[in-house]
């Protein structure tokens, strides 16, 4: 008869650490340091002055950027430090301007999620721009180096919504009848960053359309939009589902929005 | 035993003195694996072998069910003198479809010249629509769903020393594919009873998740040319940007595919049983939209650095553009009859309604003036201020001629209309606003470890609209033609939006940061009917006020925790002339993200993020009360996600990392099915991976990664679930 012995908890614990141990007795002698990305091993600062000798076109309206009215980087780069999103400049500027010895936010959005960590969360899920997957970076919608981090807003020349139409072109209009809401902007509808809801809608049901378009003063068991009760409709589905306003974006054809 | 555990002890306690003695910075990286940016090429290969749902596999994963091969990256590098530098970047990713050919040539102080092609593919799924009562899965049919974005270019900077610089920029960038939509038909297949015994169902049985595609053709072509100059600390450039658009966008109609209404009517009274199946006629067809547009931007620009504390900028532009559009929606209905099944384009039957077939041509012309100036000021050290004001004139006219196309269908003969019925409905609309948005931002550091910042936007932009539609529908009882009707708005719009943002950055060591701010947005939009419109008032009202919190904390060098919450309650109310002022909206949404970095040595970094999310949309529900709360819930978009990254070093030409992922969402609520569409966001995903990178030589890199992922979707049923490994490998030489 065999006896076949079960490890213990400890076993467990105390092997996993010796196993560990063993992992950096092996490792001790490597000379190589494994960082957190977007971090740049082996790199120091080196401050803005570095940076501006090679790259004028970014350093040059940096003043009137988003980013440059709020601290961002270590006290002693300075409130507006380029390497708070780039990384540690030194290996960089020893290299002669190499890619792989600076972060680049195009290539890899982790240098926004240091801040905007909520993001990373929201390009996770299933309806997102493709940011985690490298179709797409932070830097096609919003420019860091120049105005305003969300174009069209304040005093800046850009028309709103200019970000989204850029590549969506068939939302863009005009339309002979249009959706007011997109002078809200898309982020009205959308999530651009990522949503749990298709299209990253940011509700996929008539409350989407509801919340501008209910008429609550008769609460009487009917839901009132534009005069008239939707209660029977909205058993249905979405507002734009087919056969009722599915030209949500604008319409040529019907100032209700079909198309 | 006892043995056993005598060993593993001490081995344990030589670990921990291992991992605190490691010295966590080295000034040398004698070790460093090698990063190719210049002169090498990167082939690689992934697959993944899923059971269940491989369209949804290939949509999540973005990565080809038949795997994706080919060169990941390539670089060609030269100096072809002292002071020009060529290169040449590619990517051929057959199966992903990622394609990329780039072409440099910089001479210093004089120019560069850049030219390529890039495109890629976006994988969808065509998941359509579940209905839990009954399991109604209705995917769309076996049908490759993807876009592909592509990209041509050139670009051209002429940049001489003490010369204005001159660019040329050209872009021909396409959307071309077929994606789902969530313009869902409707259907009755829905395994609901539009009877009982006494009487017919209140609730209608109808319910719309009959999927539906797009088809995208999409072009749009750019021309720039722009001239900078600086003349000592001012700096001027004029832009001219030509825009070409040209879409043509097809659009699936379905509704009640299958669905046959019975034919001779059956009568209402008494009651009959009426088979859900045969409730109702389908609706077939297509809705194309056409878009040609041109359009011309001129931009001149000025900015002057007046003295240390001042500097202004101002700028004008103008932009004119002209559309063409076009539009096709051809509907099919088909009908039982005497005679046996009847179809028409547009059909209808006596005071029946037709389905909008019609085709439109018109065009689309708007000019849009637009003007800024502003002014930076730092009176101190420690305060900046920016003061700027923008206006725009926009002025938007549209005209266009549709044609609706209806025949008229009689049941009781079975004869269609071999001449459709055409009524041509022109609509026209003429929008101009006028734009005032001034704008203010401050900047205070004059109080020790801490900067104050505040911002306020201001938008007015009043404006008029009047339009004419035209629109067919029902004729009267007993006619074989539908009626033509006309409407017209004209009405007068004021927006109102004003913007705030103030908040604080408090760094009282190099432990801890906190950055604190508070918003609010107050937006009005009115809509005021005059004319034959007098009377007539749409008011909407939204506000949001939210606060945001983030904090950096570094207790020890190895540790470093990044915490965010942000808190937004959004309301709008809507007043017309009709209703007195009510509530619309009453949203909420608090989300919290915590980032945690360990890094106990140079030799291993472990890497933790969280995301968890409350967030809900109440309109109608529980406010309207009675039938109405069975039909509408709140829109709950609630959920949580993480994310585990460890990376190790193994040995001197080893790296190792290991990722795991984990999604969670709960809202979705099946028994609304009995009164109406559950749409809310169901379902779980984790996914775990390892891999591994190896250095053979200074010139040769390899990585091999195997993961598993696992995606299970409540919403569609399960029917969207898929769930089977991953594996990639790649390899990298330098030259």
């Amino acid at each position: 008869m065999t006896i076949r012995h079960r490890p213990t908890k400890n076993t467990v614990i105390f092997g996993a650490a010796a196993a560990w141990g063993l992992l950096l007795i092996s490792c001790v002698a490597v000379n190589r340091t494994m960082l957190a990305p977007p971090f740049i091993a082996g790199a120091t600062f080196v401050g803005n002055k570095e940076c501006m000798e090679c790259h004028e076109e970014k350093t040059g309206h940096f003043g009137s950027a988003t980013h440059a009215k709020v601290t961002l980087a270590d006290a002693k780069l300075g409130s507006t430090g380029c390497e708070a999103c780039h990384g540690a400049g030194s290996l960089h500027v020893k290299a002669g301007g190499t890619k792989t010895t600076i972060v680049n936010p195009m290539k890899s959005p982790d240098t926004c999620f240091q801040c905007h960590l909520e993001k990373r969360g929201e390009f996770s899920l299933a309806n997102s721009h493709g940011v985690l997957t490298g179709k797409m970076g932070c830097g096609d919608c919003h420019n860091p180096h120049e105005g305003n981090m969300v174009r069209g807003k304040g005093a800046s020349m850009e028309s709103a919504n200019e970000t989204c139409t850029t590549c969506h072109t068939a939302q863009k209009g005009p339309f002979t009848f249009k959706h007011n809401a997109m002078k809200e902007g898309c982020v009205s509808c959308h999530n651009p960053h990522g949503s749990v809801n298709q299209k990253m809608l940011v509700a996929r049901d008539a409350n989407l359309c509801l919340s501008c378009h209910l008429e609550t003063a008769t609460r009487s068991g009917i839901i009132l939009a534009g005069g008239e009760d939707h209660r029977t409709r909205i058993q249905g589905g979405t507002c734009w589902s087919a056969g009722c306003h599915e030209a949500i974006h604008g319409s040529h054809a019907s100032p209700a929005l079909r198309y | 035993m006892t043995a056993k555990n005598n060993f593993f002890r001490p081995a344990g306690l030589l670990a921990g003195a291992l991992l605190l003695s490691s010295n966590p910075l080295r000034a040398a990286e004698s070790d460093a694996l090698p990063s190719f940016d210049e002169n090498y090429i990167k082939v690689s290969a992934a697959g993944m072998d899923i059971k269940g749902s491989r369209a949804a596999a290939q949509r999540r994963t973005q990565l080809s069910k038949v795997g994706v091969a080919g060169i990941e990256a390539f670089n060609l590098s030269r100096e072809l003198s002292k002071v020009t530098t060529m290169q040449i970047d590619g990517q051929a990713l057959p199966g992903a479809e990622d394609y990329l050919l780039h072409f440099r040539v910089e001479k210093n102080e004089v120019g560069s010249v850049e030219a390529g092609y890039k495109t890629f593919r976006t994988f969808y799924d065509g998941v359509g629509g579940f209905f839990p009562t009954n399991n109604a899965w209705v995917p769309l049919q076996p049908r490759a769903l993807y876009v592909d974005r592509g990209k041509f270019y050139v670009n051209a900077t002429l940049a001489l020393p003490k010369a204005p610089v001159f660019a040329f920029r050209y872009t021909n960038s396409t959307r071309d594919g077929r994606k789902d939509s969530t313009i869902w038909g409707d259907t009755s297949f829905t395994g609901i009873p539009n009877y009982s015994l006494s009487s017919l169902n209140p609730v209608s049985i109808a319910r719309k998740f009959l999927p539906a595609y797009i088809q995208l053709d999409e072009r749009r072509e750019v021309i720039e040319g722009s001239v900078k100059q600086t003349f000592g600390k001012t700096t001027a450039m004029l832009s001219v940007v030509g825009t070409r658009i040209d879409n043509l966008n097809s659009r699936s109609v379905d509704r009640f595919v299958g669905e046959l209404r019975p034919f001779p009517a059956i009568p209402a009274n008494p009651v009959t049983i009426i088979p859900p199946e045969r409730s109702n006629n389908p609706n077939v067809g297509f809705d194309t939209q056409g878009m040609k547009e041109n359009a011309w931007t001129v931009t001149g620009r000025v900015e002057s650095s007046l003295s240390e504390t001042v500097s202004v900028y101002g700028g004008v532009s103008y932009r004119s553009s002209d559309g063409d559009i076009t539009a096709s929606r051809l509907i099919t209905i088909t009908m039982p009859s005497n005679a046996g099944p009847i179809s028409g384009i547009g059909g209808f039957t006596s005071a029946g309604r037709p389905p909008y077939s019609y085709t439109t041509a018109g065009t689309v012309k708007m000019d849009i003036y637009t003007a800024n100036v502003g002014v930076n000021l730092k009176p101190s050290n420690d305060l900046a201020l920016e003061v700027g004001v923008k206006a725009e004139d926009t002025n938007i006219s549209a005209n266009n001629l549709a044609t609706y196309v209806s025949t008229f269908m009689n049941q009781t003969t079975g004869l269609v209309a071999t001449t459709p019925q055409r009524d041509l409905a022109p609509n026209w609309s003429k929008v101009l606003q006028k734009v005032w948005s001034p704008e203010v931002n401050a900047r205070y550091t004059g109080i020790k470890k801490l900067s104050l910042f505040g911002s306020v936007d201001y938008r007015s932009a009043p404006g008029d609209e009047r339009h004419l539609d035209t629109h067919i529908g029902p004729g009267p009882a007993g006619s074989s033609v539908v009626a033509v009707a006309v409407g017209s708005k004209e009405q007068r719009e004021k927006e109102k939006y004003l913007n705030t943002k103030v908040g604080g950055i408090w760094a009282p060591g190099s432990l801890l940061t906190v950055r604190a701010e508070l918003f609010t947005k107050d937006h009005e939009n009115r809509f005021e009917g005059y004319g034959v419109n007098a009377g007539d008032l749409y008011v909407l009202d939204y506000d949001v006020f939210g606060a945001r919190v983030t904090a950096t904390l570094r207790p020890a060098p190895t540790w470093a925790f990044l915490t965010r919450y942000t808190a937004q309650t959004g309301k709008a109310a809507v007043l017309t002339d009709v209703y007195a002022r009510g509530d619309s909206k009453d949203a909420k949404r608090h989300s919290i993200s915590e980032t945690v970095t360990w890094t106990p040595n140079n030799l291993v970094f472990v890497q933790g993020d969280v995301n968890f999310v409350y967030d809900t949309i109440s309109t109608a529900y529980p406010k309207s009360g009675g039938l109405a709360n069975d039909v509408l819930r709140n829109a709950d978009n609630n959920y949580w996600n993480g994310n585990l990254l460890v990376g190790f070093v193994v040995d001197r030409v080893t790296n190792a990392q290991i990722q795991a992922t984990y999604y969670r969402a709960n809202n979705y609520e099946p028994s609304l099915a009995a009164a109406t569409m559950p749409y809310g966001a169901g379902g779980r995903e984790y996914s775990v991976s390892f891999g591994v990178t190896r250095k053979f030589s200074n010139r040769w890199l390899a990585n091999a990664k195997v993961g598993y992922f696992d995606s299970r979707n409540d919403t569609m049923g399960g029917n969207a679930n898929f769930r089977g490994p991953l594996a990639y490998v790649s390899t990298q030489h330098a030259f």
